[in-house]
């Protein structure tokens, strides 16, 4: 008899502990993404620091190559040692991002469009590329409003225009190097895309 | 005038303890996967939800949590396998055998990747194959050994390595994610022997 009284006197406490439990599992999920101190656009961040001390303004807005895959840790975890990469950070508030490609080879190249947390929002590759061209313009939704409303009706943009989740991110840029030897092929198609700061309307 | 502070007492513990079981879980659902939405063949996973806008918030804390950056539904498909296809894990002391199907794809790639992700160094200097330069039989159908030891034709090795994953890569692949995909028409990994 007692340890029924017992028991039922703990319920409303074990109650209250899974109630608290719930809460802190589903904000600490949610806040995951804001204060994971490694997440994707931090590391990439880090790395355009230490890798361009003295030039930091062109490493945070045209491509910064990743160094050729090696045995070991890398920049990012789960990347293919096949592809040549590189990485465009933008960061909305200084305008939107322009990222233009010229496909020239036959090959693998793949953008994929991050927020900082490393989900994606847009991804696209050379096979859809429009007359041989890729040109896209990243924006937050107040400058792509802007971008339509001065928008002339003779002349369609020719752009393809994104609307980012969030003011930071990054685009990952991807070449497949089908063999070893054509790695410095496809670092070099990397190196064709160009991103830069738009300047707004 | 004791059981007041016996209540504030208790509050606390039922605080401390919810606080602790609620992080517990958090690290556990995150450590463990990238959320709902698993695609599996066999030994292999894959995460089509992962790589798209409609992520949801589990798979969004992974990806935070590891530092990933996924491929996008358009570029291609990640299929991670951590065992061989009889369900045992991968093993760097033991010898595997590695054969066709594969399902259409513009370009596939494999590789030996530790269990966080880093490719591992090995004695073959080679971190991976891909479609177009593993070496076929005729038919085009092939196959692949991983062991330690230097082995003729295709051969991956996972070096001094005691745990690692098969990563294979399908760039621009139709495959189709809401259905069920039948182990015997993928990627087969059959265990050889262990030292």
């Amino acid at each position: 008899m007692k340890l029924v009284d017992r028991a039922t006197g703990l319920l409303p406490w074990a109650m209250a502990t899974l109630l608290i439990a719930g809460v802190v599992h589903i904000v600490s999920v949610l806040l995951m993404p804001l204060v994971a101190p490694r997440h994707a656009y931090a590391r990439l961040v880090e790395a355009a620091k230490s890798d361009r001390p003295a030039n930091a303004e062109t490493a945070r807005n045209g491509v910064m190559l990743f160094d050729p895959p090696a045995p070991g840790p890398q920049l990012l975890p789960f990347e293919d040692p096949a592809m040549a990469e590189g990485v465009c950070l933008f960061d909305l508030a200084k305008g939107p991002l322009r990222l233009r490609v010229d496909i020239d080879s036959g090959d693998y190249l793949g953008l994929s469009f991050h927020d900082p947390s490393g989900a994606i929002f847009h991804s696209i590759t050379d096979r859809a590329s429009n007359k041989g061209k890729i040109d896209i313009i990243v924006g937050d939704a107040r400058q792509i409003e802007e971008m339509e409303t001065s928008d002339s009706d003779e002349t369609p943009p020719q752009e393809t225009r994104l609307t980012a989740p969030s003011p930071l991110g990054f685009v990952l840029i991807r070449a497949l190097a089908k063999r070893p030897s054509d790695y410095e092929r496809a670092r070099a198609s990397v190196e064709a895309v160009s991103c830069e700061i738009e300047a707004e309307p | 005038m004791r059981a007041p502070f016996d209540k504030y007492m208790r509050a606390f513990w039922t605080m401390l303890c919810g606080l602790a079981l609620g992080f517990g879980v958090t690290a556990a659902t995150v450590e463990s996967g990238s959320g709902f939405g698993a695609f599996r063949v066999g030994p292999w996973t894959a995460w089509p939800r992962a790589s798209g806008p409609e992520i949801d918030p589990y798979a969004r804390a992974g990806l935070a949590r590891r530092g990933e950056a996924p491929l996008g539904r358009d570029e291609g498909l990640v299929f991670v396998a951590s065992a061989d296809s009889a369900g045992a894990p991968l093993d760097g002391r033991c010898d595997y055998h590695v054969a066709d199907p594969l399902p259409a794809a513009r370009y596939w790639t494999l590789g030996l990747a530790s269990p966080s992700g880093a490719p591992l160094a090995n004695p073959a200097e080679r971190l991976g194959y891909t479609s177009a330069d593993i070496v076929r039989r005729d038919g085009g159908a092939f196959e692949l050994v991983i062991s330690r030891h230097a082995r003729p034709g295709n051969w991956l090795s996972p070096g001094d390595a005691n745990f690692f994953v098969l990563v294979l890569r399908l760039y621009e692949t139709p495959l189709d994610t809401t259905a069920r995909l039948d182990p015997a028409r993928f990627l087969k990994i059959v265990k050889l022997g262990c030292e």
